[in-house]
């Protein structure tokens, strides 16, 4: 229930990336609590085997998963979102983003920011992190070309869709399997590199999970 | 789009500084100002806008400013018709703005919407209309302070909360009047009542999609206008949005237009749901994009 209390001061309401959760107004968290609660109970939700946790316990930082879609070069991954509250939430949009790479018109290769209406200016209060995320899942089985996040990858997809399912497979496969370590995605990227996967261990090990440090070691 | 110089987000946080700078420099809702206030402010003006608010002074003594977020007309019109139901509502009327906004939530979760997203909004419109009203602010079905919904429960001896004698004295009005303004200055509060104000305009859309059909453009079905034009906060309302809201609420709205077109020099008034029932009439000031609250003389 919305009550009365101190107003945040209009600084505090425009930075919207803090993440300590202190300067969020009880209504924000509040909210935030109650969709928690009823998206694990939420039958649509498991039936896609679409998860949400807490980080920290704090109510302002959460992480998602979603599976990637059956028929899609995304099928067999695990894709992990990084879900940010803005403290004037719900009234702006939730700040969601990849965490896991992807290889996708609508979402950066770089930075994992994803081109999303209903993440910007389509956001109504209404809507909810279950919300956000089906869509998101939506999104990865029908790519926006026209919209896109990632001009390189938009221009794949429009022109050469093979090679375009191809890049998308092999990072689904390199970066979204279940159970793949970071260590794991680091040592195949040395490996892709020509060398053996026990030297790769072993030069990753050394260079305490550097990568560039560890391709030192190896050219050594 | 990553393709331009400028991305979506840099927009929105372009927006977003654009919005502060504008919450830093007014207020969501003014104290009430003569209208002669606003002759001064276009004094430069040479043509028929000014003469048009000339025409406005001649009949509004004073107006109050909205802040100019693109949610001004919703907060303008809540804020006027509470004032009016304060201030000039018969009994009869209080009764029924009390019983439909009590109702409304049911109604919204009949049309979709799901209740634990629009609850918090119910709750603080209901508050403020209690607070316009008189009559007791409904008990909670479930409270929601931990996260997890539990059903409250009543105790069937204690007695239900009571009504105040109708009409309210001066001094309970005048009390009641500056709450009221408190909590329209006073976000997320003013935000979630804003917010359900466009939750009952998007409804009434809904329950009446044939009739508004015929109004919406670009081939939009009424629920996508919806999406895109009311359920989305500071997005700009037109004429067909105060025909939803006025009729939603049965409440009568009057628009004082002004602008530059010279083709008379007197402000054009729209009356919407002239026959409305459930408050006084609402006045509004409108100047190109933005809507204020008027007084009669």
């Amino acid at each position: 229930m919305f009550r009365r209390k101190q107003a945040p001061t209009s600084a505090a309401v425009s930075s919207s990336s803090s993440s300590g959760g202190v300067n969020h107004p009880a209504q924000a968290i509040a909210r935030v609590k109650k969709e928690y609660v009823e998206c694990q109970s939420d039958e649509g939700m498991k039936s896609c085997n679409i998860k949400l946790s807490l980080v920290e316990d704090s109510f302002v930082k959460l992480r998602g998963e979603i599976p990637g879609p059956l028929g899609t070069p995304f099928e067999g991954g695990v894709f992990q979102l990084l879900i940010d509250i803005p403290q004037n939430y719900p009234f702006n949009p939730p700040i969601v983003k990849f965490e896991t790479k992807v290889w996708h018109p609508n979402v950066s290769s770089q930075t994992g920011v994803i081109c999303l209406d209903i993440l910007k200016d389509q956001w109504a209060a209404a809507m909810t992190l279950r919300t956000v995320m089906l869509s998101i899942q939506a999104l990865m089985s029908t790519p926006e070309p026209d919209d896109p996040q990632d001009a390189v990858v938009a221009n794949q997809y429009r022109s050469n869709r093979e090679e375009y399912n191809r890049t998308a497979k092999y990072w689904t496969d390199v970066y979204a399997r279940p159970g793949v370590s970071e260590d794991d995605v680091k040592i195949k990227q040395l490996m892709d590199m020509g060398f053996d996967e026990a030297k790769c261990k072993t030069a990753l090990a050394k260079a305490k999970g550097n990568v560039e440090q560890a391709i030192e070691h190896l050219f050594a | 789009m990553a393709s331009s110089a400028y991305s979506d987000f840099d927009v929105i946080a372009q927006e977003e500084r654009v919005r502060d700078e504008i919450a830093a420099s007014s207020e969501l809702v003014s104290d009430p100002l003569p209208t002669s206030v606003l002759l001064d402010e276009y004094k430069e003006n040479k043509d028929a806008f000014r003469d048009k608010l000339k025409d406005v002074t001649s009949k509004y003594d004073s107006f109050r400013r909205v802040r100019g977020d693109g949610n001004c007309f919703y907060r303008a019109f809540g804020f006027a018709l509470l004032q009016q139901i304060l201030h000039r509502g018969t009994e009869e009327q209080a009764r029924k703005l009390y019983q439909q906004a009590v109702a409304s939530k049911a109604l919204l979760v009949a049309q979709g919407y799901t209740e634990y997203t629009i609850e918090d909004f119910y709750d603080s419109y209901v508050e403020v209309i209690a607070l316009a009203t008189g009559f007791p602010k409904p008990p909670a079905a479930y409270d929601y302070s931990t996260g997890i919904p539990v059903p409250v429960q009543q105790d069937a001896n204690s007695e239900p909360p009571k009504q105040l004698p109708w009409p309210l004295t001066a001094q309970e009005r005048a009390l009641r009047e500056s709450n009221l303004l408190a909590i329209f200055r006073d976000d997320p509060v003013a935000s979630a009542v804003v917010y359900y104000l466009r939750l009952l305009t998007a409804g009434h859309f809904k329950t009446n999609a044939e009739f508004f059909q015929g109004f919406i453009e670009d081939g939009l079905t009424v629920s996508e206008f919806c999406a895109r034009e009311v359920e989305v906060m500071a997005r700009e309302c037109e004429q067909v949005h105060i025909v939803a809201l006025s009729a939603a609420l049965d409440v009568p709205v009057r628009v004082v237009y002004t602008d530059s077109s010279d083709s008379t020099s007197q402000a054009t008034e729209i009356n919407f749901q002239e026959e409305g029932t459930a408050a006084p009439t609402v006045s509004l000031l409108y100047r190109p994009g933005h809507y204020d609250i008027l007084y009669a003389r």
